[in-house]
């Protein structure tokens, strides 16, 4: 087993400590925090782990770390690396069992003031509409091997051509909502099998569906850009790619766990089991995590079509009234071939983001061109009782983290502690008082999501913004939360 | 030799920020796989009020006992999330240590009867230890929630 050591911590500048060297590590750790958040973590797993990425074969500038850092397993959640597609490895847990889970941010022609008298119908029939909780599904989508391959070659793209929203959607999603090379052949039975009716929902843990406003504007022309205006309604979805992901996950990290042994790669936790990018190993698994993401931009999408129903039923509106559209749709959790600028020269790497944004600068050619002069969106949701962060990309970004930035607040109370705190008290009472209606599956999960669990997500992007790696556009507040 | 485990069976968390791990301990190493059964039905759902009406066989080969486990966990996670199957009594067979027959008694989840507790994505292999001291096996295993 594993064992927390002493790890040598220096302060580079005012949001930037570097973890090591020890022996082993191939590349330094660096972790964006504040002086508190790394007082907080100084003995934590977290940073040993960040040196345990740092052993791995071709890894390229260091193993970086997001001020949401904390313990994963494997890599830790909050977690950069990139790899040299020549001697640098792809590792499933580098990734993690969500694959592509990621934030989707709708802006809508509705202010805040005309939606608060329905709030609780629309949580009510957003409740309805978008199954949540374990192995939650819809009846009446439920397709065949045949068409579900299809979605993971496709991803948003399928949906689009299936009726589930338009073209100008896929125009704002990562990777224009369908990541290429995806494998659907190199997913198992058993993950399509674990998929196939579970399009369209949002499964349990931390995911959501919140309907919020716009309570704060950091930077007027980008978020004029973005399109979002001060008390304008938003709704932001974080769902991933649900059991057909973690079933891909799960069948490669077995067979991660036999190559690694194979290449003789010396790996200072199991979870980091992985195998060189050119192998046939790391193909497949490249390949079907390809199609994993493929289904998770599905997912949000469609439940994208449930959320537009939803309004335009419960408010008796049309379409062009709830003017629902997406702002843009990020992953949190993948792999990804990227290029990058390494001492100089441009290279292809392979990128893992587990629990990080990307967060590409203005002009950058995958930026999407409407936000070409702004800089990529970043979506960042907090805990559902305070409030959620749209940044956008930055040059330093691109210089510094290969163009990666935070991805939520970061729990900071482990699932037990949050329940001993939230023992006892009416919680859902609690949120209505402050203006929040939520709904959700179970007690459990509120009680594990409430917003003590977390660090202050106002203090994570903070310190995103003063280290340059993104730039604060503006603040949403929740109205209404359904939780799995 | 056979083991038979129903929840509750004891068990200690351990304390992780981001997801759920569990320390538990048998008498043998089929003991220690039935246990862990029956703690992962307990953090998936109430096991009281599920009936035994039904039975499913499972049957499972790994190169070590860890990697048994988490296979052992994994398939249990998909038997609940596929068949919506909720167990009750788990009886396992672990010989050699990398072999497993098992046989569960439960019943399909029925809204309304039936009360989640939580979702788990998957067991991992993070921290994983399985070891033995005198008479008594114990594991550790970590969830992603």
């Amino acid at each position: 087993m594993e064992e927390t050591q002493q790890l040598p911590v220096t302060r580079l500048d005012e949001c930037r400590f570097q973890v090591g060297p020890v022996p082993g590590m191939r590349v330094p750790g660096i972790v964006y925090a504040d002086e508190e958040m790394m007082r907080d973590m100084i003995d934590s797993m977290s940073l040993q782990q960040v040196a345990n990425v740092a052993h791995l074969p071709g890894i390229v500038r260091a193993s970086l770390a997001m001020p949401d850092i904390h313990w994963g397993y494997g890599f830790p959640i909050g977690g950069v690396a990139a790899f040299d597609p020549e001697d640098g490895v792809v590792s499933p847990g580098g990734v993690g069992y969500d694959i592509n889970c990621g934030v989707r941010l709708l802006r809508s022609g509705l202010s805040r003031e005309s939606l608060k008298p329905r709030m609780k119908d629309l949580v009510e029939g957003l409740f309805r509409n978008i199954p949540s909780g374990v192995g939650s599904h819809r009846k009446d989508l439920r397709l065949d091997v045949r068409e579900l391959r299809r979605v993971l070659e496709r991803g948003a793209g399928w949906c689009v051509s299936s009726g589930y929203g338009g073209a100008a959607d896929l125009d704002c999603i990562e990777e224009g909502g369908c990541i290429a090379g995806a494998g659907p052949d190199l997913v198992s039975d058993r993950a399509l099998e674990r998929g196939r009716n579970q399009l369209g929902t949002l499964g349990s843990g931390n995911h959501f569906v919140e309907v919020g406003y716009v309570a704060e504007i950091h930077d007027e022309a980008a978020a004029r850009g973005l399109g979002l205006e001060k008390d304008a309604v938003t709704v932001i979805i974080h769902t991933g790619s649900r059991g057909l992901g973690h079933q891909v996950c799960d069948d490669f990290i077995g067979e991660m766990i036999r190559a690694a042994a194979k290449y003789e790669i010396h790996l200072p936790d199991r979870q980091l089991c992985c195998a060189p990018l050119g192998s046939e190993e790391g193909r497949r698994y490249l390949g079907a995590m390809a199609a994993a993401a493929n289904f998770a931009f599905a997912n949000r999408q469609v439940v994208t079509a449930y959320v537009r129903q939803t309004f335009e039923e419960v408010l008796g509106m049309s379409p062009r009234e709830t003017g629902l559209s997406v702002v843009y749709d990020v992953c949190h959790n993948i792999a990804k071939f990227e290029e990058h600028r390494v001492a100089g020269k441009i290279r292809r790497l392979c990128v893992h983001r587990k629990g990080a944004t990307r967060a590409f600068p203005p002009h950058h050619p995958d930026t999407p061109a409407i936000y070409r002069s702004i800089g990529q969106p970043v979506l960042i949701p907090g805990d559902m009782g305070r409030y959620s962060y749209v940044l956008v990309g930055t040059e330093k970004a691109y210089e510094e983290t290969f163009g990666s930035t935070c991805h939520g607040a970061g729990r900071m109370l482990s699932r037990t502690a949050a329940r001993k705190l939230a023992r006892g008290r009416p919680l859902v009472r609690e949120l209505e008082d402050r203006g929040i209606v939520v709904r959700s599956e179970g007690r459990m999960t509120l009680m594990e999501e409430i917003s003590e669990a977390y660090k202050d997500v106002a203090r994570v992007v903070d310190v995103c913004h003063r280290a340059g790696i993104s730039k604060k556009v503006a603040r949403l507040v929740p109205l209404g939360v359904i939780k799995g | 030799m056979k083991a038979r485990r129903t929840p509750p069976v004891p068990y200690e968390m351990v304390d992780h920020t981001g997801d759920l791990g569990v320390v538990l301990t048998a008498e043998s190493l089929s003991d220690l796989f039935a246990a862990a059964g029956a703690v992962l039905a307990d953090l998936l759902y109430d096991p009281a009020p599920v009936a035994e009406r039904e039975t499913r066989e499972v049957v499972l080969e790994a190169a070590s006992s860890e990697e048994l486990l988490v296979r052992w966990l994994n398939e249990l996670l998909y038997l609940r999330e596929v068949g919506e199957f909720l167990w009750k009594t788990v009886e396992v067979e672990a010989g050699e240590g990398t072999r497993l027959t098992a046989t569960l008694r439960g019943e399909v989840f029925r809204p309304g009867k039936h009360v989640p507790r939580g979702g788990l994505k998957a067991a991992t292999y993070h921290q994983l230890r399985i070891f033995r001291e005198r008479d008594a096996w114990s594991a550790r295993i970590i969830f992603d929630v």
